[in-house]
């Protein structure tokens, strides 16, 4: 009887290999663009840097844009999936929710001026990374990607990709909510 | 005259891709590694040697700058762990997330073995059944 069942058992044992083969497979072809991590950096300082602005020529360093609840926006006029969440900010910025400071990525500043001149200029100040440099400190795939930075200058939430309206209102705004209710 | 400046020169300095230019050859070599093993973010299953993406180009700098900084192959490992997640180590550290992952190959073999053991019993059964049909032979003499 015993001997019946151990059979049994050594017949099905590659079944359940593969079975387990499948689970796993499904579990990798199911993470599809999840391998993407948006808890990277999360609660971590916003990086120091030394740039440019794109519009002014001035110099701005991190001491420029702490003090304050930032949307820190990464874009360029060459990303097309920019222009998705453009309206976007350009409401947060005129209804005053927040001030949105753009780093312009791997660009040309003249396009990016013309890209603005185009499409209205949602932020209060850019940053020039022409070469990347900040955004590779702050662990950005690619344009566009939005971080909210508190007043203490620490990352408080992301988003990689377009910044929707439903992920501002889910991971952005309670931030502000809650600081609000405590002063 | 000229040549020995030359050869001197190329001797002293090696470059690789991007145009970046490395004191050394082991620098150079430290560097091919590490790229070899980070994998480019943004695309799929490509590691930072193979690839052209504008954060590939980035990532390449940034190992080389950190390369010349002075920093340790963990270090630099770190460094764009901190900043991209797991996701860009080929090779995962061991964490409670990442256990399974080491722990199958060493599940497997247990599994394996067990079951190739599994038949040799079996067939070790099946040649003793044999052998004892064989005396059985014997002492009946054949009647059987």
């Amino acid at each position: 009887m015993q001997q019946r069942f151990k059979t049994r058992l050594l017949l099905i044992t590659p079944l359940i290999g593969f079975g387990i083969l499948v689970f796993f497979l499904g579990i990798g072809f199911g993470l599809g663009k999840h391998h993407v991590h948006p808890s990277a950096m999360l609660n971590d300082p916003f990086p120091n840097f030394e740039s440019l602005t794109l519009l002014e020529e001035e110099s701005i360093s991190r001491t420029d844009i702490v003090g304050n609840f930032r949307l820190v926006n990464v874009w360029a006029s060459w990303c097309s999936a920019c222009v998705q969440e453009h309206e976007l900010l350009l409401e947060l910025t005129k209804s005053g929710v927040i001030s949105v400071i753009g780093i312009n990525y791997r660009d040309q500043a003249e396009d990016a001026i013309s890209w603005l001149y185009e499409l209205g200029n949602p932020y209060e100040k850019i940053i020039v990374d022409s070469r990347g440099e900040l955004c590779v400190d702050l662990g950005v795939y690619g344009a566009p990607e939005s971080f909210l930075v508190d007043p203490e200058g620490i990352i408080r939430a992301k988003q990689v990709g377009v910044l929707t309206r439903t992920a501002w209102i889910k991971k952005f705004q309670p931030w502000l909510e809650t600081h609000k209710e405590h002063n | 005259m000229l040549l020995i400046v030359f050869v001197s020169f190329t001797l002293s300095m090696t470059q690789s891709i991007d145009g970046f230019v490395f004191e050394n050859e082991p620098e150079r070599k430290r560097f091919d590694r590490l790229i070899k093993e980070l994998r480019c973010p943004q695309c799929v299953n490509s590691n930072l040697t193979g690839s052209n993406a504008p954060i590939a180009q980035d990532l390449r700098r940034t190992v080389f700058s950190l390369i010349q900084d002075g920093e340790s192959d963990q270090g630099i490992r770190d460094y764009l762990r901190e900043r991209y997640g797991d996701f860009i180590l080929f090779k995962p550290r061991f964490t409670p997330a990442t256990w399974a992952l080491w722990g199958a190959p060493i599940v497997l073999l247990a599994l394996a073995t067990w079951f190739l053991l599994g038949i040799r019993e079996k067939r070790n059964a099946i040649t003793l059944n044999l052998s004892d049909m064989q005396r059985i032979k014997e002492i009946t003499g054949g009647l059987n």
